[in-house]
């Protein structure tokens, strides 16, 4: 099959099984999930069958469907669907995480009785994250952006009968449609500017000498703010995790947050410096802050949303500090450990009879030996342990910060990495050593194949292993270049090329030693210390124990406080007040006025003095009536 | 009259025709009675329906099909009689009504317990017939008389089967809606004597229509005329400061008129702008669109703060839509802001067509959560999803689509409207307005999560009746299906109706558009008064700069006269062309639809004449070129 | 003096005149033969007869004028005190039908016990005389008939008003509908005196010696002299006379009170035939008084406008039912007065005589809709159950499409109709004023109309609401009983308010 219909193929795949299993067989228990595995697989196959078949040099594909246009408006007149360099290790990684998780999904959902629903939202969840990579223009990244928000909105609403869950979805869209908002506003100017929003053809008027806008590079930014939830819109990244793990591991932590960061690669070209600084800045703000903030949570959810959220910062930084391919890199490693730690708390909740709450966890390693395994090998990918796949790209990011002199940003992303060592250690303390505090610990028991395979796959070979072959293997003798077929060389290319770029130029500074040393003290203290203060954990949180003003910090409800008094007192207020003007200024005074006073008044007066039934008053008015006719006439007054 | 024109005709007449009988059949079992309201619903929608396909092949009369008049109705001599025609803009719109009207005609023979049923649906009826009457009617007074004909069941209707407070609603709603009509009334009565009534087809869109392709210049005030319109037609379509009638209205009247008002009555001014304010006075839409761009920003910002403190849900969905009208009026203005783009008409329409079937089907669903909740109040519901999951999927559906997500019609028309409106001073202005999205996420989602989602609050249904709650019956499900699947269908190829809409835009609007560019005399104003526009479009600012010098007061404004070539034979691109009257020749036209080189011979097809043409001769110029009128067919060998 | 004298010796009835004055002589003997039967036949069996005679006599008058079975002689030169006016033909079988109409209707408002005093032969003889005045009346071309015929008219209402005695509001209006037309007929007297006085003295042409009080004498006298003062005073106070008949802005004031007074039938023949003669007297007044129309325009404008303002002003706030059709009708005598204005003005400019027919026929053809509009509603007024016609207030019609539907829907459609909804014929007999005064330029009195009508729209739905809304008090409603053919008449009634809007361009040109 040639490359057009497989993107076709890649694209609407997932919307049929979502049609299928929504309008079918929302009430089958096997059906559902089989329709929604096979697609996802259908679709792991055709991109890799898509990704295997260009050339890696200069990967691109392009396929159209039949759009409408409108007047001026033809930016949509035919929906072009194309992969780039970009695109295909977005792609890769995408399509892989999803399948495992699909996978995993199966396993967990087994007891729950809306599985129609749920299969049904994460196809359309697919249509839609895939839709944001194949779109080649603004307008179609915009229609899968929105599309994608709502997915997220339904799938966080899966447990629709919590208050709580109610409460997350709706927060979720909101944030999402505010970012929305600024980035539409971005789309239409940029399109107005240049008359055209096809990246392709961008690429080509910024190569040329056309004037980039940092108005229309900020507002853009909005769209990555609100999706990859950095700092103004980030209150809705924890409380999505009312939503089942699964959702959370392939929406909350791989694929969607990740989509903001790809799309700002993507158009990394239009971005000014000034544009870059902010973002750096915000972004290294909420790494370090997401860092700390972990530490502060108990429920073992959201102490992982905010690790995303930190990561998630450490991806922006990339950008912001000008090394769009290593955010990438990151991007696709983060999706692999971080997608691996959602699952093994998934593993572990469902094993607790969905407890969520670490206190009540403990002495885990024995009784689920391969979810602990997979913890392990995560854990230390994330905290960047030496040739783990983390260890390639976020020491890459610091060490790209310090090159580039920016020693704020340093200090930040340092502050971060110490953090990340720290709720890792603590959360595997928790969960795994001591003894089991709560009921659901004590009879936890390793959970089924379906879940325990995803955990292997992602967990032990691609948190390991990710690193040498998106990195490119050259670095270890013993793998050269053996390992590349099970890639798609065309998904690896970018990154491999981003990662020797920076390798090199740290190397003629001599930095490539300090910083990898820098990177095992780190990892050393970090987790020293964290486990070593949270092995004796007594089912009640240790650093609340000690210092509860400083935990207290560290839970970080200040966001939420605010936005939920401007919500409550200011907007609210605002709208009661325009009401009341509403229905007292135009309703009443003007159209009660009107009807109703202004004849009473006129009425009675007529009724006192015209109308009042004496014989005289109309022989008087007459007679006056008539000599005023004479009058006018005669002086001609009129 | 080809088949299809009586078939528009049936089409108007079968609501109206069973009106009248039910109108006298108090013998009549309530099974006939149904019977008879039933043909009179549904008939409408599938000649819509059948209309639609045929309309890309049926002959047109410069853009309208199925064209057909009937003389007694109406004064040949002043240029009034009634004629029936549908064109790309109106065919959406009438689909529109139709399938808002089959909506709500099955969810009036559904409602249980209404005394005198049979006059109920004979009002429904004729509002129903008057609604299709508006958008097929392409006389101006008989549109105009089609309304008021499906205004009167709504005051009726209020009177006598309204909800709390019918007397004082019914008593504003009519104050309100007569004092629009009236100055609309004044608005077509004076633009009927500023010459726009002559011509063959008298004083129609078609008639109009043509005027303005040849350059036809009003003489009389333009910007009074099109105040009296925008005003008339704001009242009616409650534009921001004249819109507190239609909460109140939309709120007390049965939920079928609602539908039908709200969904599709609403749309009389606005398409009533499109075809007369538009096009026949661009120069007063250029004059007046910063009112209509402070007034509509009024409707979408301040009623969307009022719709998000609304606690009652009908009162809610009455809200939105008033505040939906406010994208629309901005597509409108977008005609003159984007100096003559006609992408913003365009997603005006197409946003009317969604949005009456999108606040139709949320107020469908409103009664069916009434029936069952007892209560509009959404504070005191909760968790209605595990009862009636089929209800909860198509509210989260309507709500979806009303507040503008990919995948539904709304979100193109929106879409199109905001694109066009990137020319708009001050550039705030355009944040300001797409605030609309935000604004609407947050009512819609807000009572999407009182109403479905979390516990039930038991204040509504205490716990043991919220056991006995049942899911929605056929009868409510199948209107809610038809309007659900022509927004996705339209979703999801909007091309269906984008296709026609834009060809009657282009044709129609152009010379219309020319106004805006020359208007603010770009082009360098040549002497002899004719402004032939070349180059791009020069960006007119939203403040129209004062009239300049050049061309400004005083000065008779001729427009360059268009006409269309049909070109078919040896030649790359079939099909008619769009070329100025003064330099359209064989060879221009050739050259347009690229005749391939070594055809030898072209015939001229005319209705007068029949020309042959030897190509190579014309080539190496020993014949003079052949100058094209308007309607030539030209055939290649 | 002595001129006066010869012109009276002069003036031979020809046998001319008597063919123009049939239709009026024959009202004449039908009114005596009423007092004739009421005293030859005894018993009740009889009187019903005679009445039914009078009846049929009535309607075979109104088929002959209207096919035109009197003598029509046009051209004749009209030197006597008749000659044919343009309305002649439209107004007689007008003023006829209503005549037909009140004395039907007072059959009916005789039937209530309360009103049992008014005498039947009586009201229907005053109702004939004063239709054959009215219609002599548009047929004079002197000022002397002008006179006299007006006062006849107003002296037979003076009694019909005041005919029912045992009801003390049928007494004051009647008292106060005297002195009102008193003093405005005295009014009117002085005016046509100052017109006689400044043409003699102005001494035009010979004419003048032949016809003092001849509408061509006075005619030219004003258009010689357009600025003289006796002249433009003397016009204004006749015209102000015959406002107080059309019920414009300074001589309206007696109208509520006395619609309220008097008995049902007789406020129906002062709506109709009255203010129709008022009209179109103001018509032939108007062609009369041409000379000086630069300086009348204005003066009546505002007067018209002014009076439309009031009525609707002061009718939202009425509850009493006939004072609210009477303030309606003073609203409907402004509209009638603009677009007779407009109608007048664009005559005097346009040039081609087709259009300026076409102008007159709408603005007449509204006069006829409001007539057709009104008798409907006096029909359900009459049969309504208060106890005395005077204090019907519209609480009276609570509950009425409940308990009697018909009514109900006649009434909707009359006040559709005079309210100026869309599908009623109302609406388009005033898109047909607008269109006159589009045509005449006058786009303020627009713009003031559109409002009043708008404004009016409040108590016609007031009184629509009231008749449609549930029937709180609960306690069933006595109605008068409404025999086969009445029912059928108001159906037809309410069906030709829809249909005629469709026919009514057709009719027009």
């Amino acid at each position: 099959m040639d490359n057009e219909t497989l993107l076709r193929v890649i694209l609407l795949t997932p919307l049929v099984a979502a049609v299928v299993s929504a309008f079918f067989f929302r009430r089958s228990r096997v059906v559902a999930p089989a329709i929604s595995v096979t697609a996802a697989g259908v679709i792991l196959f055709a991109s890799l069958a898509l990704l295997l078949g260009l050339d890696p040099a200069n990967p691109t594909a392009s396929a159209t469907l039949p759009g409408f246009a409108l007047g001026g408006f033809t930016e949509l007149e035919t929906i072009g669907l194309s992969i780039d360099k970009n695109g295909a290790a977005m792609l890769f990684v995408v399509t892989f995480v999803a399948f495992w998780i699909h996978v995993f999904s199966v396993g967990y959902m087994d007891d729950d009785k809306a599985r129609g629903r749920f299969f049904a939202g994460l196809s359309v969840f697919m249509f839609s994250i895939l839709g944001i990579i194949l779109a080649n223009n603004l307008f179609m990244t915009f229609i899968f952006w929105e599309l994608v928000g709502f997915s997220s909105y339904m799938l966080i609403a899966h447990y629709y009968d919590t208050d709580y869950a109610a409460m997350a979805s709706k927060k979720a869209f909101i944030a999402n449609r505010v970012g929305d908002l600024g980035f539409l506003v971005g789309i239409i100017l940029c399109y107005k500017q240049y008359g055209t929003t096809n990246f392709a053809e961008l690429g080509e008027l910024i190569k040329n000498g056309e004037m980039t806008f940092t108005s229309i590079g900020l507002l853009l930014m909005c769209g990555f703010l609100g999706k990859s939830a950095q700092f103004p819109l980030h209150v809705w990244l924890t409380d999505a995790m009312a939503g089942p793990t699964p959702v959370s591991a392939l929406i909350h932590a791989a694929t969607m947050v990740a989509a903001g960061v790809f799309f700002m690669v993507r158009i990394f070209f239009l971005l000014t410096p000034e544009v870059l600084t902010t973002m750096l800045w915000l972004c290294a703000g909420m790494a370090a802050l997401g860092g700390l903030c972990a530490l502060g949570q108990t429920d073992i959810k959201k102490s992982l949303a905010y690790s995303t959220l930190s990561h998630l910062g450490f991806m922006g930084a990339a950008i912001g500090l000008g090394l769009p391919e290593i955010a990438l890199l990151h991007m696709a490693m983060h999706a692999f450990f971080k997608a691996t730690l959602f699952l093994c708390s998934g593993s572990v909740i469902h094993a607790c009879h969905h407890e969520q709450d670490m206190t009540k966890m403990g002495g885990l390693l024995k009784k689920m030996p391969i979810t602990a395994a997979a913890f392990v090998v995560a854990g230390l990918s994330i905290c960047a342990f030496p040739w783990f796949a983390g260890w390639y790209s976020k020491d890459m990011i610091l060490s790209g910060a310090y090159l580039e002199g920016n020693i704020p940003a340093f200090v930040a992303l340092v502050i971060a990495a110490i953090g990340t060592t720290l709720y890792t250690g603590r959360m595997f303390a928790m969960v795994f050593l001591g003894n089991a505090h709560g009921h659901g610990a004590a009879h936890a028991k390793e959970s089924s194949a379906w879940m325990t395979l995803p955990l292997v796959v992602l967990g032990v070979i691609f948190s390991l292993g990710a690193g040498w072959f998106l990195a490119g293997t050259n670095g270890i003798p013993w793998l050269d270049g053996k390992m590349n077929a099970l890639f798609p060389a065309s998904a690896t290319e970018v990154f491999a090329h981003g990662y020797h770029d920076l390798h090199e130029k740290l190397a003629d500074a001599g930095l490539v030693a300090p910083m990898f040393i820098l990177g095992v003290v780190i990892l050393v203290v970090g987790l020293g210390l964290a486990v070593v203060f949270y092995r004796t954990s007594t089912g009640e949180d240790k650093l609340r124990e000690h210092s509860p003003v400083l935990y207290k910090a560290l839970e970080y409800r200040y966001m939420d406080a605010f936005y939920g008094w401007y919500i409550e007192k200011v907007q609210q207020r605002v709208a009661m007040f325009v009401a009341m003007l509403d229905t007292a200024l135009i309703n009443m005074l003007a159209m009660r006025g009107v009807i109703g006073g202004v004849p009473a008044i006129l009425g009675s007066v007529a009724r006192r003095y015209i109308q009042n039934g004496s014989g005289g008053v109309p022989v008087f008015w007459i007679a006056f009536g008539a000599l005023v006719i004479a009058a006018a006439l005669v002086c001609g007054v009129l | 009259m080809s088949c299809a024109s009586t078939l528009l005709q049936v089409a108007v007449a079968t609501p109206l025709v069973a009106a009248l009988a039910l109108a006298f059949s108090k013998w009549l079992p309530c099974g006939a009675k149904k019977a008879i309201a039933g043909v009179g619903f549904v008939v409408p929608v599938l000649i819509a329906v059948t209309l639609l396909c045929a309309f890309p092949c049926a002959e047109k009369i410069s853009g309208y099909a199925f064209y057909s008049f009937c003389e007694m109705l109406g004064v040949p001599s002043l240029g009034i009689w009634l004629q029936f025609g549908l064109n790309g803009i109106s065919l959406p719109l009438f689909l529109m009504a139709a399938v808002v009207g089959v909506a709500a005609g099955l969810r009036a023979l559904s409602t249980k317990n209404v005394e005198r049923s049979g006059l109920y649906y004979a009002v429904t009826l004729v509002m129903f017939g008057g609604v299709l009457g508006v958008f097929s009617a392409i006389d101006v007074f008989s549109f105009y008389i089609f309304h008021e004909f499906a205004l009167i069941p709504t005051f009726v209707a209020i009177l006598l089967w309204g909800g709390y407070g019918r007397k004082t609603t019914a008593i504003t709603m009519a104050i309100y809606l007569t004092l629009g009509a009236m100055i609309s009334l004044a608005g077509l009565l004076a633009l009927y004597f500023a010459g726009a009534g002559i011509g063959e087809y008298g004083f129609s869109f078609l008639g109009i229509a043509q005027a303005v392709a040849n350059g036809m210049v009003l003489n009389g005030d333009v910007s009074v005329i099109f105040a009296l319109l925008l005003f008339g037609f704001g009242i009616l379509v409650s534009l921001f400061p004249f819109h507190s009638w239609a909460p109140d209205t939309y709120a007390v009247a049965p939920t079928p008129i609602s539908m039908l008002h709200a969904g599709v009555l609403k749309k009389f001014g606005l398409y009533g702008l499109i075809q007369l304010g538009a096009l026949a006075l661009p120069l007063g839409l250029a004059d007046w669109q910063n009112w209509i761009i402070w007034l509509a920003l009024g409707n979408i910002v301040l009623i969307g703060l009022i719709t998000m403190t609304q606690k009652d849900l009908k009162q809610m969905v009455a809200y939105s839509s008033v505040m939906h009208m406010g994208p629309i009026f901005l597509g409108i203005a977008a005609f003159a802001i984007s100096g003559g783009d006609v992408a913003g008409l365009g997603g005006a329409v197409v946003l009317m067509f969604a949005h009456g079937l999108s606040v139709a089907l949320l107020f469908h669903l409103g009664q069916s959560v009434y029936d069952r909740t007892g209560t509009y109040d959404m504070t005191k519901m909760g968790g209605l999803t595990a009862k009636v999951p089929v209800l909860a999927a198509f509210f989260v559906a309507a709500t979806m689509a009303s507040i503008g997500l990919p995948g539904f019609a709304n979100f193109w028309g929106e879409l199109t409207i905001f694109t066009s409106l990137a020319d708009i001073q001050p550039a705030w202005l355009l944040g300001a307005i797409v605030l609309s999205i935000v604004i609407s996420a947050i009512y819609g989602l807000r009572a999407v999560a009182k109403i479905f989602y979390g516990k039930n609050t038991g204040a509504a249904l205490s716990d043991e009746a919220f056991e006995n709650v049942r899911d929605i019956t056929v009868s409510e499900r199948v209107p809610a299906l038809i309007l659900f699947a022509a927004l996705v269908v339209v979703g999801f190829v909007p091309s269906l109706i984008t296709k026609n809409i834009d060809a009657a835009l282009k044709a129609d609007f152009a010379p219309a558009a020319k106004v805006f560019c020359a208007g603010n005399c770009g082009a360098e104003a040549t002497d002899e008064d004719i402004i032939i526009l070349d180059g791009p479009l020069p960006v007119l600012p939203a403040v129209p700069a004062d009239n300049c010098e050049s061309c400004g007061e005083g000065k008779e404004l001729i427009l360059a006269k268009n006409i269309t070539v049909t070109v078919s034979g040896a030649v790359e691109e079939e099909g008619d062309f769009v070329l100025s009257a003064e330099d359209a020749t064989l060879l221009k036209a050739l050259e347009l639809a690229k005749a391939d080189s070594e055809a030898t011979f072209a015939v001229v097809l005319r209705v007068t004449a029949r020309i042959p043409v030897d190509l190579d001769e014309l080539r190496n110029g020993d014949v003079e070129d052949v100058p094209l009128e308007d309607g030539d067919k030209i055939s290649v060998e | 003096m002595n001129s006066v004298i010869e012109f009276y010796k002069a003036w031979q009835p020809g046998t001319d005149t008597l063919h123009m004055c049939l239709p009026e002589i024959v009202l004449g003997v039908l009114a005596l033969l009423a007092l004739v039967f009421d005293v030859a036949c005894k018993c009740c069996g009889a009187k019903r007869a005679a009445r039914g005679f009078i009846n049929a006599a009535l309607i075979a008058l109104v088929i002959c004028l209207v096919g035109g079975a009197f003598p029509q002689s046009w051209g004749a030169e009209p030197k006597t005190i008749f000659g044919y006016s343009l309305f002649g033909q439209i107004s007689t079988p007008l003023f006829v039908a209503c005549a037909f109409l009140a004395i039907n209707l007072s059959g009916i408002v005789r039937s209530r016990e309360s009103n049992s005093e008014i005498s039947a032969p009586a009201t229907t003889h005053l109702i004939l005389i004063a239709t054959a005045a009215a219609s002599l009346l548009l047929k004079a071309t002197n000022f002397v008939a002008f006179f006299v015929l007006l006062e006849t008219l107003t002296v037979s209402l003076y009694a019909l008003v005041g005919s029912n005695r045992n009801s003390p509001y049928s007494l004051e209006a009647g008292v106060k509908y005297l002195i009102a037309g008193g003093v405005s007929g005295g009014l009117m007297l002085f005016g046509i005196v100052l017109l006689y006085g400044g043409a003699a003295m102005a001494g035009t042409a010979a004419t003048a010696l032949a016809d003092p009080l001849g509408y061509g004498t006075i005619a030219s006298f004003l258009l010689q002299n357009p600025d003289n003062l006796v002249g433009i005073v003397g016009a204004g106070l006749v015209l102000a006379g015959v406002m107080f008949k059309l019920g414009v802005f300074p001589m309206q004031f007696w109208i509520p009170d006395v619609y309220q007074g008097a008995p049902t039938h007789v406020t129906f023949f002062l709506a109709t035939v009255s203010k129709a003669t008022g009209f179109f007297l103001m018509a032939i007044l108007l062609s009369v008084f041409g000379g000086i129309w630069e300086t009348l325009l204005p003066v009546l404008l505002a007067c018209t406008l002014i009076s439309v303002v009031y009525a609707n002003v002061t009718a939202l706030g009425q509850r009493n039912v006939k004072r609210l059709l009477g303030l309606s009708g003073v609203s409907h005598a402004g509209y009638l007065m603009l677009g007779l204005l407009g109608a007048v003005a664009v005559a005097r400019e346009a040039s081609d005589p087709q259009w300026i027919v076409l102008m007159l026929v709408l603005v007449v053809a509204y006069l006829l809709v409001y007539i057709l509009t009104v008798y409907p509603i006096f029909s359900v007024m009459t049969r309504m159950p208060q106890s005395d016609d005077a204090l019907q207030s519209l609480d009276d019609y609570e509950g009425l499409s409940k308990n009697n539907p018909l009514f109900a829907g006649t009434l909707a459609f009359a006040l559709a109709s005079l309210a100026g909804i869309p599908p009623a014929v109302g609406f388009i007999a005033k898109l047909g004023i607008l269109f006159v005064l589009f045509q005449a330029g006058f786009y303020g009195t627009i713009a003031v109309m559109l409002v009043c009508v708008v404004v009016s729209i409040y108590y016609y739905f007031g009184w629509f609401r009231a008749a449609f809304s549930a029937d709180e008090s609960g306690k069933g409603k006595a109605y008068l009983p409404t025999g086969t053919c009445a029912r059928i008449v108001l159906i037809g009634f309410s069906a030709l308010m829809i249909l005629a809007s469709l026919a009514y361009w057709d009719v027009i040109s």
